[in-house]
């Protein structure tokens, strides 16, 4: 299981930390938003995207929005977004549980910039009813992300 | 992952169904192949993907996907190693080949499908 996969990865990398599994759905920013009581912009999301046929993943606050201009300039080319199932193919985790933790494919991860307006953030792990709390810094520093500047505002 | 846990997967899709073609199990749905067992060997599955779905899902994961022989891989097929494959890799690829040769009335259903 997606979860599981997650489970596995905090165990190695960071086993202090707890998954938090909720008895509704985080699937989306403003579902997980209501669940833990703050804002939306707190959620941590993770956008797959291909660029120049090569995947990646970039966790970016729940309010935030790619821009276009800016992803071109950091990744090397356009940037579209894949579809669910090649998201699951690829990260092993369904949509509305998508995380960069435990991911079933070797791919990069990258934090926007847009994350450090926090102390600490809600990013999903690997189910529609899971996620955990992390700060910033701890998130890129596990996952072994490049922080960029890839979304609006 | 096992050759029945991929049968599993392949078959909980709507419309779906086991065939048979070269003396190997295959999986349909509209009466057309969009995945299939024990070619090239034991080790392998397959899933006919777009190739622009192919290229990429071989690039981000080359120990799980890789291009099937030939004019066929050039198609879109393309082999999965089921023993280094996790179940949410082989059911993200059986989707992407199942929707491209689902009818119409049955690809609602399968956004419906519980996960």
């Amino acid at each position: 299981m997606s979860l599981d996969s997650v489970r596995a990865f905090l165990a190695d990398k960071a086993p202090d930390l707890t998954i938090i599994e909720m008895p509704t759905s985080t699937a989306t920013v403003l579902e997980a938003a209501a669940a833990h009581g703050v804002e939306p912009a707190r959620i941590a999301k993770t956008l797959s995207l291909r660029v120049n046929g090569r995947v990646l993943l970039v966790v970016a606050r729940g309010d935030a929005r790619l821009d276009n201009g800016k992803a071109k300039a950091a990744f090397g080319g356009k940037a579209s977004m894949l579809g669910q199932d090649e998201v699951l193919a690829l990260t092993g985790h369904p949509v509305g549980g998508i995380s960069p933790f435990g991911l079933a494919s070797a791919l990069p991860v990258y934090c926007d910039v847009s994350l450090r307006a926090f102390e600490e953030v809600i990013p999903a792990a690997g189910a529609p009813h899971a996620s955990l709390r992390i700060t910033p810094t701890r998130l890129a520093e596990i996952t072994g992300a490049q922080w960029v500047d890839v979304c609006q505002g | 992952m096992t050759p029945d846990e991929f049968r599993a997967l392949a078959l909980a899709l709507p419309g779906a169904s086991e065939g048979a073609h070269n003396g190997h199990p295959d999986f349909r749905v509209g009466g057309r192949i969009f995945a299939s067992l024990g070619a090239p060997d034991a080790e392998h599955g397959m899933a006919k993907l777009a190739r622009i779905e192919q290229d990429v899902v071989v690039a981000a994961a080359p120990k799980v996907f890789s291009p099937a022989a030939g004019n066929w891989g050039l198609k879109g097929s393309t082999l999965i190693h089921l023993a280094q494959a996790r179940p949410e890799q082989v059911e993200g690829a059986l989707r992407l080949a199942w929707r491209h040769l689902a009818p119409k009335p049955l690809l609602n259903l399968l956004d419906a499908l519980p996960r």
